[in-house]
């Protein structure tokens, strides 16, 4: 990861898919096994018939729903060159429709 | 390019709460001297949350009701983050609805709103000492 050098500068890190999120939260696996239970509550995979969008073939309506509930990017403050972070803070690419390449956009300005 | 940096600390005295922080975010910004630029205000924490909307106490009650819904505190013992010794597993998905930051445009000076955006600071695990991050950059 590249860093810059001085403190003026934010970061931008976004899924550039639509069916990907990129978030922070907390990098432990029992809450990560609690998001993956509660997306599949809130927008069920299956059956894969409810959504209108998969009557376009695709079969992936309920990883658009699941993206928006994660979010698309984050926006991180750089300081003194580093990541200005709170203790817990750490980030995620979050997949819901994978199996194939994908990728994430980190755009960084400042001085 | 002119940078700016401050904390804002909050304990609030209850487990969840919404708390107005425009007029904090302004004065940040008035302090800055920057009027052409960028603001993020993001929450440091994550069972926490930092978003736009209407300062209106009706829907503060409907998003309590709404997000307890999507994502209930009880029973605690429905959530695998909770056997780590945590009861807040919940907090973790209500912030993820919520948001955790927002950017906002800074012109001449002032916050570049519509007429209904205000920043609220969103506590889903209160009761403690909390941080938001306000960086604003710009000239």
């Amino acid at each position: 990861m590249v860093k810059p050098q001085s403190g003026k500068c934010d970061r931008l890190v976004n899924a550039m898919h639509i069916t990907a999120s990129v978030f922070i939260n907390d990098d432990e696996s029992g809450l990560h096994l609690d998001y993956e239970k509660w997306l599949e509550k809130l927008a069920p995979h299956k059956p894969v018939q409810q959504y209108r969008h998969n009557d376009t073939r695709a079969n992936n309506a309920d990883a658009h729903m699941k993206r928006q509930v994660m979010g698309r990017e984050v926006v991180v403050a750089v300081t003194d060159g580093e990541l200005d972070f709170g203790t817990w803070e750490q980030i995620f690419y979050g997949e819901f429709d994978g199996r194939r390449r994908k990728r994430v956009l980190i755009k960084i300005i400042g001085e | 390019m002119k940078s700016f940096r401050k904390e804002l600390w909050f304990n609030l005295p209850t487990r969840r709460g919404f708390v107005n922080i425009t007029p904090q975010v302004e004065t940040c910004l008035h302090e800055s001297e920057i009027h052409e630029g960028l603001i993020l205000v993001s929450a440091m924490h994550i069972t926490a949350s930092v978003f736009i909307n209407d300062d209106e106490s009706g829907l503060h009650l409907d998003y309590e009701k709404w997000l307890e819904k999507l994502a209930p505190h009880e029973p605690i013992s429905q959530y695998r983050h909770n056997d780590t010794g945590e009861d807040n597993a919940d907090a973790h998905m209500k912030r993820q609805i919520m948001g955790r930051e927002v950017v906002v445009a800074v012109t001449d000076g002032k916050l570049d709103f519509g007429p209904w955006e205000q920043i609220f600071y969103g506590e889903f695990d209160g009761k403690r000492r909390k941080r938001v991050l306000i960086k604003i950059i710009g000239d």
